[in-house]
């Protein structure tokens, strides 16, 4: 049976809705990078995120981030998990969130993350 | 002319009494590769099989692929082979470059082998074809340790041993029996599909209960390369080099690989330390072992040849024909799956110290960088530590409760808030 397939943050919600939601949030909290957190859609191996929408201070390396995860989807250390931003490219985890930011935000304002692990061959 | 319509016009002309089969087995299989998806492997794998023999046989010029019919690529005359760190030009290297392509231990698809310890497999075709690959990669390696890579197939008592350990024999210490089983400890049932992570993870597993062969695996996770940590495990006792096996499970997109990877994937087999790659097509794994022009050379694990039992033969002397080819297939950048792994045999340190820097000249520079390379651990990550290998079977996931960063939540608006404090 095919998992339900469930619409992306940015298929739920309008630009102009996500972009007054970032004004919001960066208002309330200067210091932190809203980012959205996905499983890719076609993902079979690893488990969903209970939150899509995370707020992570500047400083965090993605190297972090990725460690933070991993331990709230439990996955062995041995399991394959590649974080993906903007759908494009395997994040570099020495650069810090603010780096990210400044180089990969999205029009809204959001920075947009995807995990997958890897396909199967038969 | 696009290729589909010299496909079909070249069909035409040789076969047109057999057209109006051949579009029926490919509207088939069209149809049974849809329904592939969403159901699980059994007899359908069964079916397909044996629609594609007979597509084989009715369309000898053109190779069958699931889904369609695909114009059969040719290496072309005149431009530069590179197979791992090795480098031919068609037709004047042609006996070379067969000779290489045949000294590579070839693994398929086998029918008829004794049954998986617990299970009723006795065949791994339309199951096996990554584990066939890593059995590829790792053959390889393993012919790289004992000899070289200029090493050319001839029949010697050490080649023979490495050859043994890969036949179909549950008690062979890497045969398809094995890694199936060792796939179990990653929540994998023998009989279902792998990753090229999954399988690097059983090979790493097994070569840990084979001591005397002193060789160490280690399998790059996350993209990042800690340079001191390979150190680490290389030299357990912190002056010896074991000869290292580095593999790096990558991921070059999400649905297809981005194009500013491709340079890069490719000059991983212009390095002389490279023993290749596993990866594919959607859902068909190959061995990758070069390139020409921008498309990948492989060695395919799809075809299904009758079981060798090893109660039946000479295990001094074993038959091998059937473990070589000096077949060679093309894949396009553009048909490549994003998820692949790539390895290197470094034999000394002086080799894997020479490696790095050839990473850092190529493959982690720029853009299409294809993974991070530091020298030394970043402190919030865990240093590492030594499994002992009775616990190797076990999960062991504790390792990560050690990081440092409190990612206590509180809600705002939705939002998760990580702190660092």
């Amino acid at each position: 049976m095919m998992p339900p397939v469930t619409r992306s943050f940015r298929e739920r919600k309008s630009f102009a809705s996500r972009k007054r939601e970032v004004d919001d949030i960066r208002m309330k909290h200067p210091n932190k990078t809203p980012v959205i957190v996905e499983r890719y859609k076609h993902e079979k191996n690893l488990p969903v995120l209970d939150k899509t929408k995370f707020l992570v201070p500047e400083e965090l390396t993605m190297g972090q981030l990725i460690s933070i995860i991993r331990r709230r989807l439990t996955l062995r250390p041995d399991q394959a998990f590649f974080l993906l931003v903007n759908q494009k490219t395997v994040a570099t985890l020495t650069l810090t969130m603010s780096e990210v930011y400044q180089n990969e935000k999205d029009e809204d304002g959001f920075v947009y993350m995807t995990y997958a692990s890897q396909e199967m061959f038969g | 002319m696009s290729s589909w319509s010299k496909v079909w016009s070249n069909i035409w002309t040789d076969y047109s009494y057999q057209i109006g089969v051949a579009s029926l087995l490919v509207t088939t299989l069209c149809a049974a590769r849809y329904v592939r998806r969403n159901v699980s492997m059994g007899d359908l794998e069964a079916t397909l099989a044996t629609l594609n023999n007979s597509i084989n046989n009715t369309i000898t010029d053109y190779t069958p692929v699931f889904g369609g019919v695909e114009e059969k690529s040719q290496l072309l005359d005149g431009i530069e082979i590179q197979v791992m760190g090795r480098s031919y030009v068609l037709p004047d290297d042609v006996a070379m470059f067969e000779r290489d392509v045949e000294s590579f231990l070839w693994f398929s698809y086998r029918r008829n082998f004794r049954a998986i310890g617990g299970t009723t497999y006795t065949s791994d075709r339309g199951w096996g074809c990554m584990l066939r690959c890593i059995q590829m990669l790792y053959s390889h390696t393993l012919i790289r340790h004992s000899f070289s890579r200029d090493w050319r197939w001839t029949k010697c008592p050490v080649y023979n041993s490495i050859l043994r350990d890969f036949l179909d024999d549950p008690n062979g210490l890497y045969s398809i029996q094995q890694i199936a089983k060792a796939g179990c400890s990653a929540g994998k049932d023998v009989g279902t599909w792998f990753g090229p992570n999954t399988a690097a993870q059983s090979i790493r597993i097994l070569t840990e209960f084979h001591k005397e062969l002193n060789l160490t695996v280690q399998v790059v996770m996350d993209n990042f390369l800690c340079i001191e940590d390979i150190k680490f495990f290389a030299k357990e006792d912190d002056v010896t080099w074991t000869p290292l096996l580095l593999i790096i499970p990558l991921r070059l997109g999400l649905s297809e690989c981005n194009n500013i990877y491709i340079d890069n994937i490719k000059h991983c087999f212009k390095i002389e330390q490279s023993v290749g790659a596993v990866g594919g097509r959607p859902n068909s794994a190959f061995y990758f072992v070069g390139y020409q022009k921008d498309k990948l050379l492989y060695l395919d694990p799809h075809v299904t040849q009758e079981s060798l039992c090893p109660d039946d033969i000479d295990l001094d002397n074993i038959p091998d024909d059937t473990y070589h080819t000096k077949k060679v297939d093309l894949l396009a950048w553009d048909q490549l799956d994003p998820s692949i792994a790539v390895a290197f045999y470094c034999k000394t340190e002086h080799s894997f110290d020479d490696l790095c820097q050839q990473f850092r000249e190529t493959i982690t520079a720029g853009s299409g960088s294809l993974f991070e390379m530091v020298a030394k651990r970043p402190a919030y990550m865990t240093p590492p530590r030594r499994t002992p290998v009775d616990k190797l079977l076990e999960n062991y996931s504790a390792e990560y409760d050690e990081v440092n960063t409190e990612d206590a939540a509180s809600d705002s608006d939705g939002f998760e808030i990580i702190s660092n404090s």
